[in-house]
């Protein structure tokens, strides 16, 4: 008797085991939420233009402090040959002249950031963030807490435990000591930021503890260069959540045996038709939208960008449905009536055309070329002001894309 | 025989809490980035100075249905500095509910302050005019409101500042969790500057579990009210805000160009919208929340903070316990990060259902920059703003949070 009611026991347990295993749980990218990598999908500068990007980064953990490994990818496109060799002709591929031609570029630079527990960061991507020396106090450009003190020791100042060693030996508190974040290579500049929680000897590390924004702000003050104008556009980092640590230099996304969550299957965008005229009452402003793409495969080592064909299904307020394709490679920030090449005011994504003010674009990267690739990205929404005499003004918001589904095949990050 | 049986009954009492278990997927919190089936809107404004475009998507094939909620937490007597919010001049905490509908990937959008109405006549596309917003929202829309009809979407009362929520529902009203619907707003500023600001719509995911009546239940687990546990994915435990340091300068505004004989300077500050994820709207009674705020600057140093709000709440951070813990006074440095916990008021009276303590919010900056001509004596100040969505950590909160529907508006009774 004793032992039926144990075996009934015993499989009832099975039972209930076996039936709440069988529900995978999805481990999905967000960026509402603290992650191992978060990925900044637009950063800008252009000094000439008044244009600069802030980025936060923050470690989110209460006690422990974080080191994070940055790469800057640097998308700018330069004239080779010709009498304008090396210069920066990203979306000016006419100055390449005298026979010189616009050749789209990928490069990185890296550096590393250490950030104490609970600590908040920011920089302007245009100076970066250093340690300026015992002879400078706190600055915007200068690290907050650049070197620790020796706990048993307050006045003397350590970089590392060992620095406190032999007298008065013991630990160094937590500082930025080791922080060095370099301005963008270039001015003007155009790429994406990328930053991978590592432990202390370089590998990458399962540590879902940061968390980051960017705020790309236009600013004019001079009147004698142009209308007096100031812009900030703002959005959360992409977060890519660590799942297991595996030491080594290439980090696996989703698939099979995932390292980090997988990239998404489909980007789903919101938007308004280019041309739209914005409907509140009062405004008549026209509305733009700009698509911001980075690749989720990129061979950091070798040079060697993501790339992915990505297919757009398009659809307006009547359920019609258009589509087109591009290519992605590397780095792309479009405005929607110039994806699929022609004119814009022909464009699926024009108003005149789709027939409606909005419209939702479901985007599906279609991984190809040398290193196949999921995407990740976000919007940007222009609103231009009806002209006043010459002048026109340009606000913008930026807004993270949404994301579905998780692709099959994994995509890798291969670093230095 | 008798054994049996009682096995058997072992093993159906087994699968139904192995499935109980399953139905609820780990660490389910809010979402941003996708499709959920109730979307939360915390900052919408129609006021005379900002105007809100709302943008729902049903992003499968199927038509889905929603049945929505504008909250109007505007003051009774607005706009008046001689009374201020208080128990004379308390928020007004109404409700307007509507019903859309959306086709299959149908996209639609309207215009708080007008709504969206059936045309008399069918609206014209924007392939043969061009949209004139005056008609947005009335029977004679043009291109403004060209699409399938979403349903009727009222307009909101003047000077509405509050929040809108969608809950996804079947075909007679019932709630479900089909997580159908993402959302997008739009604030724009009436000021002639057109700045925007937008953010996306906080969403919960559904689950099987929905008995499809009028009391959803948000997170928590089985009870007398939620005999299936949590119908939807319950709020974040902690929200992390990483804001600026209230009046901290603007740094890229600081090292711009200024024009010469000028004094430039800037100015940077942030506000929070949090609404609370318990909604009773049958018994309209809003709980009260305190929020906890832990405010972290770049030296690790850290503060502490609390206020209260029931309803809807935004405030500037600076307005926070007498507006000093915010600020670059206190702080120091450019960017803060604070972590917000949200519990029961003391003074909570709301006893129809036992409240949550879950809140959702919004945080938006606020970037200003002046230019002063020395030699005329004259200033231009430029203005703008940007809206985020705010980090959670991944852990839930334990309670269930309640979003009463009034009987008779959805749900199998």
């Amino acid at each position: 008797m004793g032992q039926v009611r144990w075996a009934g026991w015993t499989m009832a347990i099975a039972t209930a085991l076996a039936i709440s295993g069988a529900q995978t749980v999805r481990a999905d990218i967000a960026s509402d939420k603290p992650a191992s990598i978060v990925i900044y999908p637009k950063v800008a500068v252009d000094s000439v233009n008044g244009v600069d990007t802030v980025i936060r980064l923050t470690n989110v953990n209460e006690a422990a402090p974080i080191q994070v490994h940055c790469f800057y990818l640097d998308a700018n496109s330069h004239c080779q040959g010709g009498d304008q060799d090396g210069m920066i002709c990203t979306g000016n591929p006419r100055l390449c002249t005298q026979g010189g031609t616009c050749q789209a570029g990928w490069s990185e630079t890296d550096f590393r950031i250490v950030m104490t527990p609970k600590q908040p960061i920011d920089w302007r991507a245009s100076q970066g963030l250093a340690d300026a020396g015992s002879a400078s106090g706190p600055g915007d450009d200068n690290l907050p807490i650049a070197s620790g003190v020796c706990v048993r020791n307050q006045f003397k100042r350590c970089g590392t435990d060992a620095d406190c060693s032999p007298f008065p030996g013991g630990a160094c508190t937590p500082s930025n000591a080791g922080t060095r974040i370099p301005p963008v290579p270039e001015d003007s500049f155009v790429g994406e930021l990328k930053c991978i929680a590592i432990d202390a000897n370089g590998d990458p590390v399962k540590q879902n503890d940061l968390k980051g924004e960017a705020l790309v702000e236009t600013v004019n003050l001079d009147p004698g260069t142009g209308p007096q104008d100031f812009d900030v556009a703002s959005y959360n980092a992409i977060g890519v959540q660590g799942i297991a640590d595996h030491p080594g230099n290439e980090l696996t996304l989703g698939g099979d045996n995932p390292e980090y969550n997988g990239c998404p299957n489909f980007l789903i965008l919101d938007h308004f038709f280019d041309d739209a005229i914005d409907p509140v009452p009062g405004t008549n402003d026209t509305i733009a939208t700009n698509l911001v793409l980075v690749p989720c495969s990129e061979d950091l080592l070798r040079q060697i960008p993501g790339q992915a064909t990505v297919q757009y299904l398009v659809y307006n307020e009547f359920e019609q449905r258009f589509s087109t394709s591009n290519t992605v490679k590397c780095f792309e920030d479009i405005q929607l009536c110039q994806i699929g090449g022609g004119q814009c005011k022909r464009s699926i994504f024009n108003v005149a055309v789709a027939g409606t003010l909005t419209g939702q674009t479901r985007l599906q990267p279609i991984g190809s070329g040398a290193l196949p690739s999921g995407l990740l990205g976000i919007a940007v929404e222009y609103h231009t002001t009806p002209p006043t005499g010459t002048t026109t003004f340009v606000r913008s918001a930026a807004f993270n894309l949404q994301m579905s589904g998780a692709r099959d095949n994994p995509d890798t990050i291969t670093i230095p | 025989m008798r054994r049996q049986r009682g096995l058997v009954r072992l093993m159906g009492l087994a699968a139904l809490v192995g499935l109980w278990v399953a139905a609820k997927p780990a660490g389910a919190t809010s979402v941003t980035e996708q499709s959920a089936s109730i979307l939360m809107f915390p900052k919408v404004i129609a006021n005379g100075s900002r105007d809100t475009v709302i943008q729902i998507t049903n992003t499968s094939n199927n038509m889905r249905h929603a049945h929505c909620f504008y909250v109007n937490a505007a003051l009774t007597i607005p706009n008046d500095p001689n009374v201020p919010e208080g128990p004379s001049n308390p928020p007004l905490w109404t409700e307007t509910d509507f019903d859309i509908w959306l086709t299959k990937q149908q996209p639609t959008h309207w215009v708080v302050s007008r709504g969206r109405r059936d045309p008399a006549e069918e609206s014209q596309s924007c392939r043969q005019t061009v949209c004139d917003p005056d008609t947005s929202g009335t029977t004679v829309a043009n291109c403004c409101d060209s699409g399938l009809d979403p349903g009727f979407v009222p307009p909101v009362a003047p000077d509405f500042v509050g929040e809108l929520k969608c809950i996804e529902t079947d075909a007679s009203g019932a709630p479900v969790g089909g997580n159908a619907l993402k959302g997008e707003a739009t604030l724009v500023q009436l000021d002639g500057t057109s700045d925007v600001s937008k953010y996306n719509a906080i969403g919960l995911k559904g689950f099987d579990t929905n008995d499809r009546n009028n009391v959803l239940c948000v997170g928590g687990g089985v009870s007398d009210l939620c005999p299936f546990g949590a119908e939807y994915a319950a709020c974040p435990d902690t929200w992390i805000l990483d804001h600026p340091v209230i009046d901290s300068h603007d740094a890229v505004v600081e090292n711009a160009p200024c024009p010469a004989d000028s004094t430039c300077s800037s100015t940077v500050s942030a506000n929070l919208t949090v609404i609370p994820c318990t909604e009773d709207f049958e018994n309209q009674a809003p709980p009260a929340i305190v929020l906890q705020f832990v405010v972290t600057n770049e030296f690790e140093q850290s503060f502490s903070a609390s206020t209260t709000f029931q309803c809807w709440k935004s405030i500037d951070l600076n307005d926070i316990s007498g507006g000093i813990i915010f600020t670059e006074g206190t702080l120091g440095g450019t960017v803060a990060r604070t972590r917000m916990k949200s519990l029961l008021a003391a003074t909570n009276t709301s006893t129809a259902f036992p409240p949550g303590t879950g809140v959702l919010p919004v945080i938006e900056e606020t970037h200003t920059a002046t230019v002063t001509d020395n030699t005329k004596a004259t200033s231009v100040t430029l203005v703008t703003r940007s809206a985020q969505n705010a980090h959670s950590t991944f852990t839930d909160k334990t309670a269930t949070d309640f979003i009463v529907i009034p009987e008779g508006q959805g749900g199998d009774q």
